[in-house]
């Protein structure tokens, strides 16, 4: 992955040229683009067009009177009341005024002087009714008495007049679509067009309010005109913060520059893609501009540490690029995935507010992790200004700072968050959905659209606050003119009657009108006036007297009355109120009361709210849902760790309700608008939290660092970057509480706190949570859990040491009815064999016969003998060879360890007598760690070389197949890789691989087996030293927790605690010269000889102590161990020479074998091969890993990393080469020359490298003639030094048939064995097969455990008895 | 299986922490309560309400969709009395013999009967067929009762209105609206109606002559004074005035050209008439002058009765406002 973005980033430099062109171009392409955005408010985008009470709305929106009404109000400011002829001139005129601003109704259009305006009066000669103002009116005296009575008799006083007279309006209704010219309406244009009324007016002493939802937008879109400000503002502020961070202001320009790029780009796609801004989505470029100024500030930053680390601008760009790639863009789909979740909110404006941001986001990865590099390569040193801070008192900042990750300080963070979470929760029950106070909820209180809406709420009855429910009569079967007109049937009738007498009732609502209440007035009216004729009759007939009420242009019904509206005057548009109001409707239709009329929500300003909040509260928990899910899932996904996803989802959930507690006491209602808050906070906020997390992760696994240094040192690498981040940010959206519009001013001060308060979140209580969460395993003291009961007094058995042999030596005494305890001296279980290949090198097993294998006991001691020679102790591998098979047996049958036979692994040495080509060696079948429960943690992890990708896991069988690409290895990564993918449930839990394979799979198998026994194990508790009594060994000393503790065992000692790798003055003392501890493969300050030591201070013969299990092996600069080279050295186009230039063996030969002829080769009179290099030349270098180097074509030079560099040398000539590494260039020009020519015959007529099974199986099959033969022909050359490393040493205590310890007079010590490493290898100094240390360590602790248990006699009885039953 | 790790103390507390905080989360998130609002019921300010009448010190009150409300504490605060076999006919008028037994009636020809107070009422008449509205009915102590109406109904009881019968000797009034019963505390009696309509009975209502007056519209009520003077009143202001019951009859003044609906008498001898558009006229001459008390809005007041002394109950559109005369 990173070798693919290394070369991303260098192809994207070789065409810098034209990117640089190419990316200016589409800038300016896009910004002239930009020229044509467009304001693209509209009603329809801010209202949930889904929600059941909007699809009413929706239908009827034509016939009824909706939401979308404005009222223009007159108020005169001379003296006297309304009834002159000036006003009401210019009433008239601003009637037609109204009447042809675009996308009104015109039919509905009403003031005094229009035709729907009437008066009724009511004579002895019966009941009259006219317009108000007579058509001639001219504004005569005797005529402007007429209209004052006129108006007086209309009932218009509180409507279309005010209260005090001084005041009339014109009402009327808009369409979303202008019915002249079927174009979507503008709204901005039908503002303008009513603002210009208010100036003409203003001349003639006449003052002009002016209310309703167009407006708004309008007013919104005045505001928005102040936003640019707020823009140059938060530019300015940014500049600032740059150029205090950078303290370069080239930088500063530089980074400015490329942040202003995608919102320059976002704004030319709009266009392009049909969206317009509205006023919600202006917010976006804000956002843009922060998040690309902070992501620009990480690459440059990145950029300067490389330039000032000595690389020119193009490398460091190069550079930049490759490490901050892939956690940007992370971060910025991140991002984008906040964004995304906004979307799932069923409010069209919310929606592009999602689309538009989520599209910038995007374009951002471009311009920053592209265009930035591109640009940056261009760069100088002299642009990147000073170099960055590096005092100590900075480290003495965050070392304190890191304080909240130390045990003693963490649980009062916690404590204080505990608190924060009480005070937030209980204060988050307080929000409430929709708007708080009154006027247009988008606008700030004291906006002139509110102060227009305040007066003319208070000069006149009417209130814009109305729900509007639709009253559908059913088919009434007892009428049987279905199309009679429903309002002259009595039932419909008084079903409205019910309703609207009920919701009169309701608190909140100040009135209720309808067509029945109509029609009783006028029926009333019809009848003399008469307020106790105001009833509904129950005949058509009578109901026809009331036909007036319900003319279906005054649009209170349609035609026929198909449906009725019942309009609901609200007290207010308070969330509270509205939702009571909503629930009494709801209560009153679940009632069925409203029988045999079916009552629809809604319509109206407020059922259009109540729409909105109603839609708001649902898609609230959806919403939030969706987005910490999807940050779930994201940092499962990056840190495979649950542990991960609660560090960074704590902190985020907490701020979260804190931010919700936070807006009532702000004022602030749960809207439209404040809603996408939590999301966005949340999407933007994880980035800390993840780039800390990454860090301390990082931190531990690789550099294994204690938890809270790994803190300090994610917070010096980034949490200077995290905090400018936030602080920018926070800024950036801070200057929009300024801003003239309330929803913008609210997302400001919220999103100002999200941002600015997850950063703290991240400081403090990631680092808090994470100090118990990621316990360090070591640092606790071992406990005996339930599984690994306290041990009885004393035990029968004790076992020191926890590898293979270790613990099949504890199962089988168990097994034998022994009580066994089991002490180790690390922190976690498995000793060497939890990271080695976990092979058992076992001939003649029942695997192998019933895979066809043809073996023998016979051939086994032959092959054994011949490849051991001097150091043959034939009753040992007699011993060896016939237990092998039982132990293989045993395994399968009695515990869970699962062994395969290897069909072509071959054993070492092929040209001795009886060597096999396969089935010898024994591979463990892969084992689920799930069995494992909670031991898998104190499990020793496996190398990270033997594993894909440094965590997925493969097995002999796998590796062999991949690394060769055998037939079929395409597939198997791909099972491998998709097996590990989709194990969910454990990915959820672990980051490891569930499925163990070789040694961890052993080790896991063992680890089950000895806890289905119940014996327990003790971690953490080295041995000191052995106690004797009366001649026996009785017991051990150990030490447990500091303290030594003393342990008897009744019947003996079983020591397997390993060799003395890592005791370098036993190195020093035993083994050949030169010699270092740091050249083991094994684990660091594991073996020490410990058990060696104690077994030779009561009385052990040692041999064989001058060997070790060797291999070829690469010290890297930083690593604690080295890293072992096994089977690279079988593929072709390598040689390994001494100083002189030389080969000096076949470049396969057994790893132990190699190593031993490294020491020899100076004894022998020839240059020195210790160090040896190991030579190849480029084709080798970009197919086949060695070592530490993965193949070029996964890394390439460029992409090694420092460490790595250094050990890799690279020349262009072979001289050269020799020159770098210092050996003999002419030596080594006549090796690779003669292997050159091997590689051509296929023959190495030096070595026979390849000519035989072993050497092959691990041999590149594309390569002939010889699978492991190629020439070394193009350059450049690389060399590896090689120094003799090691996977543990050979000698220790001689043990005899029964693993038992051998005194200095050859006999016994009573109660003292030792197998495995601690005892001299039964192999002598050779290494016969693979599996050749833990097989035999096995065996002989089986061996041990039946000796102490006294059924050895039986045991060494032939077939198999004892297993059969 | 619990192991050591888990038992840890530190990562306890992490783990309890972030279980509170998912708590929390879920219960800030999940949980918030509306504020309580006050609970619905029928609103005596939001109620058509035709007539009012009192029933020893309680205030019963009639109208729109044949709700009834009654107020102990002087129209302070009102109940909903229970009616059985609610018809849901808007009620016009309301009338109390004593304290406890009073009769209502409405649009669809419906009689309602209640024996204690207004507390409960059951459905004595209604007559869906014959949907015509009864505009007044007069119950005395001994059980008698009487009903007038639209298009010339009037009925009669004898057994305090559980059965009606037509009069064998109705008042000749064809099939005019009888729009009020006036009642003086004897058995001098008036019927006013449309289109000038007036008669006098001075036997209970048992025998009615026709009397004459000079204005030919509509009659709305009428009062009978203490002082033995009439009043009826009517359309556009016109009120007259009897001291002869009913011989001779003088136009008033009123000043206001408009309907009036109600009217009453206060215990102090002030009168009260009500009616359209809000209009409140005030006599403190036994009817003879009216000053306006308040005048101008959109509802009509259709009837008016003291509560408490000085305080008077306005009812009508709008529903009923207390008002201090």
């Amino acid at each position: 992955m990173s070798a693919l973005i290394h070369a991303c980033g260098a192809a994207l430099l070789r065409h810098r040229g034209a990117l640089l062109w190419l990316f200016l171009l589409a800038t300016l392409a896009l910004g002239f683009s930009a020229t044509h955005v467009r304001l693209d408010p509209g009603f329809a985008k801010t209202v949930p067009l889904r929600h059941p009470y909007m699809q009413t709305y929706t239908e009827f929106a034509r016939q009824f009177a909706g939401a979308n009404r404005i009222q223009v109000s007159l108020r005169w400011r001379g003296e006297g009341d309304i009834y002159n002829a000036q006003f009401l001139a210019a009433l008239r005129e601003a009637t037609d005024d109204v009447f042809f601003v675009p996308g009104v109704v015109r039919s509905r259009v009403s003031s005094l002087f229009t035709p729907n305006t009437r008066y009724t009066e009511v004579t002895e000669a019966g009941f009259y009714g006219d317009v108000v103002v007579p058509a001639r009116f001219s504004g005569l005296p005797e005529e402007l008495a007429l209209v004052r009575t006129n108006v007086a008799r209309s009932g218009q006083i509180g409507q279309l007049v005010s209260n005090d007279l001084k005041s009339a309006m014109v009402q009327a209704e808009l369409l979303e679509t202008d019915p002249a010219t079927g174009k979507k309406l503008d709204y901005v244009d039908v503002a303008n067009r009513l603002e210009l009324l208010r100036a003409k007016y203003a001349a003639r002493n006449i003052d002009v309010h002016i209310s309703g939802f167009s407006k708004v937008i309008g007013d919104v879109m005045d505001g928005i005109n102040g936003v640019l400000a707020f823009f140059g503002v938060a530019f300015a502020v940014t500049a600032l913060l740059l150029l205090a961070y950078t303290r370069s202001p080239r930088m500063s320009a530089l980074a400015l520059a490329v942040a202003l790029m995608p919102v320059v780009w976002l704004l030319g796609v709009l266009p392009l893609i049909g969206y317009g801004i509205d006023p919600m989505s202006i917010l976006v470029p804000f956002l843009i501009f922060s998040i690309g100024v902070s992501h620009a500030v990480q690459m440059t930053n990145a950029w300067r540490q490389a330039v000032h680390a000595g690389a020119d601008g193009r490398k460091a760009a190069l550079d930049a690029f490759s490490a901050l790639f892939v956690p940007g863009t992370l971060a910025l789909l991140t991002n984008a995935l906040g964004f995304l979740v906004i979307m799932t909110i069923d409010i069209a404006i919310v929606r592009e507010l999602g689309v538009t941001a989520c599209i910038g986001v995007l374009l951002m990865i471009l311009t920053n992790k592209v265009f930035l590099p591109v640009l940056l390569s261009y760069c100088s040193a002299r642009v990147a200004g000073p170099a960055p801070d590096r005092r100590a008192a900075r480290s003495t900042f965050w070392w304190t700072l890191s304080a909240a990750a130390s045990p003693r300080v963490a649980p009062w963070v916690m404590a204080a968050s505990a608190v924060l979470l009480g005070v937030g929760a209980y204060g988050a029950r307080s929000l409430h959905i929709g708007d708080i106070g009154s006027g247009a909820p988008e606008l700030r209180a004291d906006s002139r659209y509110n102060r227009d809406h305040a007066a003319i709420s208070g000069q006149y009855n009417v209130g814009s606050d109305v729900l509007s429910v639709i009253a559908v009569a059913g088919d009434d079967a007892s009428i049987k003119d279905s199309a009679a007109d429903a309002c002259l049937r009595y039932p419909v009738m008084s079903a409205i009657e019910r309703f609207e007498i009920y919701m009169r009732g309701v608190a909140g609502v100040r009135s209720v009108v309808s067509v029945p209440s109509l029609a009783k007035v006028t029926i009333g009216a019809y009848n003399e006036g008469s307020p106790r004729w105001q009833a509904l009759p129950r005949t058509s007939a009578g109901l026809q007297q009331g036909a007036r009420s319900f003319n279906p242009d005054d649009g209170m019904n349609t035609e026929n009355c198909k449906a009725i509206q019942v309009l609901i005057y609200t007290d207010n548009h308070e969330g509270a109120t509205i939702a009571h109001v909503v629930a009494e409707v709801t209560a009153f239709i679940a009632s069925g009361g409203a029988a045999p009329v079916e009552l629809r929500l809604a319509s109206g300003d407020v059922g259009v709210m109540a729409a909105t909040n109603e839609a708001v509260e649902q898609a609230e928990v959806g919403m939030l849902l969706a987005i910490f899910g999807a940050i779930t899932v994201l940092c499962l996904l990056t840190f495979r760790s649950m542990r991960a996803v609660l560090c960074i989802i704590v902190p985020l959930a907490l701020v979260s309700v804190l931010c919700n507690a936070l807006m009532p006491l702000l004022g602030i209602g749960l809207k439209v608008s404040t809603l996408p808050v939590v999301a966005l906070g949340v999407g933007v906020g994880v980035d800390y939290g993840i780039y800390l997390y990454e860090r301390i992760a990082h931190q531990m696994q690789v550099e294994g660092q204690e938890f809270r240094t790994a803190f300090y040192e994610a917070m010096r690498q980034r949490g200077t970057a995290a905090v400018f981040t936030a602080v920018t940010m926070s800024l950036g959206v801070a200057t929009w509480t300024f801003s003239a519009l309330k929803f913008q001013a609210d997302m400001g001060v919220l999103l100002a706190f999200m941002f600015l308060v997850n950063v703290l979140g991240s400081i403090f209580l990631l680092p808090a949570l994470a100090a118990g969460l990621l316990l360090r395993r070591a640092g606790v003291a071992p406990q005996p859990g339930p599984g690994d009961a306290a041990p009885v007094a004393d035990p029968d058995v004790i076992v020191v040491g926890s590898g293979g042999g270790a613990m099949l030596a504890a199962i089988r005494a168990a097994d034998n009815g022994l009580s066994v305890l089991v002490v180790e001296k690390c922190a976690q279980y498995g000793g060497t064999t939890a990271i080695s290949g976990g092979g058992i090198w076992i001939p003649n097993n029942h695997l192998g016969e019933q895979a066809g294998a043809q073996d023998s006991f016979e051939e086994a001691l032959a092959y054994v003998r011949a490849c051991v020679a001097p150091h043959f102790d034939e009753g040992r591998v007699r011993a060896y060879l016939q237990a092998g098979p039982r132990l293989v047996r045993y395994l399968h049958e009695r515990t869970r360890v699962r062994f395969t036979a290897l069909p072509h692994y071959a054993d070492y040495f092929q040209h001795q007598p009886c060597a096999k080509p396969g089935f010898r060696s024994l591979d463990p079948a892969p084992f689920d760690a799930a069995q494992l429960g909670a031991d898998f943690a104190l499990q020793r992890p496996p190398l990270g070389a033997t594993l894909i990708g440094g965590r997925l896991s493969m097995t002999q069988t796998e590796a062999r197949l991949i690394l060769g690409k055998h037939p079929g290895w395409i597939v198997t990564l791909l099972k491998i890789v998709l097996r590990y993918a989709f194990d969910i449930p454990w990915r959820l839990r672990h980051p490891a691989d569930r499925r163990l394979t070789l040694g961890a799979a052993l080790v896991a198998s063992l680890r089950a087996s000895l806890r289905d026994r119940g014996v327990p194990l003790w971690l953490d508790t080295p041995l000191a030293s052995l106690i004797v009594e009366h001649g026996k060994v009785a017991g051990v000393v150990v030490r447990r927790d500091g303290k030594p503790m003393t342990l008897r065992a009744r019947r003996g000692v079983i020591l397997a605690a390993g060799g003395f790798e890592w005791n370098q003055a036993m190195r020093e003392q035993y083994l050949p010269q030169p010699t270092r501890a740091e050249w083991s493969v094994t684990p660091p300050h594991a073996n020490t000889g410990d058990a060696i030591r104690a077994g030779q201070a009561v009385g052990a013969r040692t041999d064989l102590m001058g060997y070790m299990w060797g291999v070829p092996a690469v010290q890297v600069p930083g690593m604690p161990h080295t890293h072992p080279i096994f089977v690279e050295r079988s593929l072709p186009g390598c040689v390994i020479v001494d100083a002189a230039g030389k080969r000096f063996a076949n470049e396969n030969l057994a790893y132990s074998e190699l190593v031993q002829t490294m020491y020899a080769r100076a004894q022998q009179g020839h240059a020195a091969a210790v160090p040896a290099w190991i030579v190849f030349d480029a084709r080798f270098r970009k197919q086949y890993p060695c070592g530490p180097i993965l193949p070029g074509s996964v890394m390439p030079d460029s992409r090694l990393p420092p460490a790595l560099k250094e050990v890799l040398h690279k020349a262009e000539s072979l001289d050269a080469l020799a020159v770098i590494i210092g050996v003999d260039a002419a030596g080594l020009q006549a090796s690779v020359d003669s292997m050159n020519r091997y590689a051509a015959t296929g023959v190495d007529e030096e070595f026979g490298k390849g000519d035989n099974v072993f050497d092959t199986y691990y041999g590149d099959n594309s390569i002939k003639p010889n699978p492991c033969l190629g020439p070394l022909a193009q350059g450049p050359f690389y060399a590896l030094k090689l120094v003799p490393g090691d996977i543990g040493t050979k000698g220790g205590m001689v043990t005899d048939s029964h693993a038992r310890v051998l005194g200095q007079d050859g006999a016994a010590i009573p109660g003292l064995y030792a197998i495995g490493n601690c005892s001299a290898a039964v192999m002598g100094t050779t290494y016969p097969g693979a599996g050749s240390t833990i097989g035999p360590a096995m065996v002989f602790g089986m061996l041990a455990a039946d000796h102490l248990a006294g059924v050895a006699a039986a045991m060494t009885q032939p077939a198999d008895m004892a297993e059969a039953s | 299986m619990l192991n050591s790790l888990l038992l840890h103390p530190l990562r306890c507390a992490s783990l309890t922490l972030s279980v509170a905080v998912a708590a929390g989360a879920v219960y800030a998130f999940a949980f918030r309560p509306h504020p309580v609002f006050a609970a619905t019921e029928v609103r005596a300010d939001r109620l058509h309400i035709n007539a009012l009448a009192l029933a020893g010190r309680r205030v019963v009150a009639v109208g729109e969709a044949g709700h009834i409300l009654y107020s102990d504490d002087g129209g302070v605060r009102w109940r909903d009395a229970r009616v059985t076999g609610q018809p849901g006919s808007t009620l016009t008028q309301v009338s109390f013999s004593d304290g406890k037994h009073g009769l209502a009636v409405g649009h669809d020809g419906v009689v309602l009967r209640t024996e204690d107070g207004g507390e409960h009422w059951q459905t004595a008449h209604f007559d869906p067929a014959n949907t015509d509205p009864l505009l007044d009915v007069a119950l005395r102590g001994d059980g008698s009762a009487m009903a007038a109406g639209s298009f010339g109904r009037f009925l009669v009881s004898k057994d305090g209105g559980a059965r009606w019968q037509l009069a064998a000797t109705p008042p000749a009034i064809a099939d005019g609206h009888a729009n009020a019963l006036v009642r003086s505390g004897g058995n001098a009696m008036l019927l006013v109606g449309e289109a000038g309509m007036l008669h006098r009975s001075n036997d209970g209502g048992a025998t009615w002559d026709a009397l004459a007056l000079p204005y030919k519209g509509s009659l709305f009520g009428g009062l009978a004074l203490k002082d033995g003077a009439w009043l009826v009143f009517g359309m556009r202001g016109h009120v007259f005035r009897s001291a002869d019951f009913g011989s001779t009859w003088t136009a008033v003044d009123t000043g206001l050209p408009t309907s009036y609906f109600g009217g009453a008498q206060l215990k102090n001898g002030r009168v009260v008439l009500v009616g359209q558009g809000g209009a409140v006229v005030l006599s403190g001459d036994g009817g003879k002058t009216f000053r306006i008390h308040r005048v101008g809005g959109r509802a009509s007041l259709a009837a008016v009765a003291e509560a408490q002394a000085g305080h008077v109950l306005l009812a009508g559109e709008a529903g009923i406002t207390r008002e201090a005369l």
